[in-house]
């Protein structure tokens, strides 16, 4: 499982990756609090890491306007960076899966991958359905698909989607292929629930900043190490995260 | 007992698309019968390899933990063949 850090400039993306991040995610918290950074922005960051370490780059909310999106999807990628994640709310389906197409055409000749991404609060915006993230990444061919949340009021993941219907999405995004990721206010309190999951990637900030303060505070080195360390007694087996639900758990999806 | 490897997936290596996805494309033109080794580092990975074959009709002919890894050795449904694919590393033990 991949640690993937929502950073906001150079200054967090190097703290990130001194803790043990995999994956840097370059965003911009004053727009829409998942919103898009600005190109010099990923391209210092891009240019601070070898390619091992993945630079993500986040459109947040995308407009429903097809060529807007692919533009700045095609923008991303001529910036280097490893993934480009393209997320909806008031979209309906039919504009999605458009959007997500034209951004796979806008990535022909690009080594950077589309991940297709929902927001498991959307319905507190009347937006799109968080369950169609897979059907929407097969249907568009994307690479990968992220679940995320877009309150951040205290509420994560976990308050709007559960262990079973977000392990049963996670199975079969990648029985289709793609990469898996989730995020979404996450906690060392989440990751035994996590890692039962086990999505390829998971995605945190709030709980490696300062004072856990996603907004105000910085991300700090030691809190990502802190939590590399909790994930990986988890993942090895060190702390055992079945134990808890015993061994007639729904593990897997029948 | 040793039976011939078809190849291996080595899901130590860190990638975002994980072993599942990895398996599901190794599979889909793998002769019925083939065996192949999976090495996972990661307690979750093993259970899903292991929910996937059984999901999927594949068995689990063997499975080794040494040195912190897994290493489950899968046969595609069907009767065991001889490997075709070139880069065959090891057997089952």
């Amino acid at each position: 499982m991949m640690l993937m850090v929502s950073v906001q400039n150079l200054d967090e993306a190097r703290e990130a990756v001194a803790g043990g991040a995999d994956i840097v995610d370059v965003k911009n918290l004053r727009e829409m609090m998942v919103g898009s950074n600005f190109p010099p922005v990923v391209r210092e960051v891009r240019n601070a890491f070898p390619k091992q370490i993945h630079v993500s780059v986040t459109l947040g909310v995308v407009p429903n306007q097809a060529g807007t999106v692919a533009m700045a999807v095609y923008g991303a990628a001529a910036l280097g960076a490893t993934s480009v994640k393209v997320g909806f709310v008031q979209s309906d389906y039919e504009t999605a899966l458009r959007i997500l197409r034209e951004s796979r055409r806008a990535l022909d000749g690009f080594d950077t991958k589309l991940i297709a991404a929902t927001f498991a609060d959307s319905h507190l915006y009347q937006g799109l359905d968080p369950t169609l993230v897979v059907k929407l990444g097969k249907e568009s061919q994307s690479d990968g698909m992220l679940i995320d949340t877009l309150v951040k009021d205290g509420r994560n993941l976990f308050d709007f989607l559960g262990e079973r219907p977000l392990k049963e999405l996670v199975l079969e995004a990648k029985e289709a292929g793609m990469s898996t990721a989730l995020s979404g206010a996450l906690k060392v309190a989440n990751l035994h629930t996590l890692v039962r999951i086990n999505p390829d990637i998971v995605g945190v900030r709030g709980a490696v900043c300062t004072h856990g303060d996603r907004e105000s505070g910085n991300v700090v080195a030691s809190a990502v190490a802190a939590l590399r360390e909790e994930l990986r007694q988890r993942l090895t087996g060190k702390i055992d995260v079945f134990a808890e639900v015993g061994p007639t758990a729904p593990r897997i999806p029948s | 007992m040793s039976r011939p490897v078809a190849f291996t997936v080595d899901g130590t290596l860190l990638t975002c698309k994980g072993v599942i996805a990895r398996l599901e494309r190794e599979f889909t033109d793998l002769p019925s019968g083939s065996l192949v080794r999976v090495v996972v580092n990661e307690v979750p990975n093993r259970i899903d390899v292991r929910a996937w074959a059984d999901r999927k009709g594949h068995r689990i002919v063997d499975e080794v933990h040494r040195d912190e890894k897994f290493e489950l050795f899968i046969a595609k449904e069907g009767p065991l063949v001889s490997p075709t694919r070139a880069g065959a590393v090891g057997s089952a033990h």
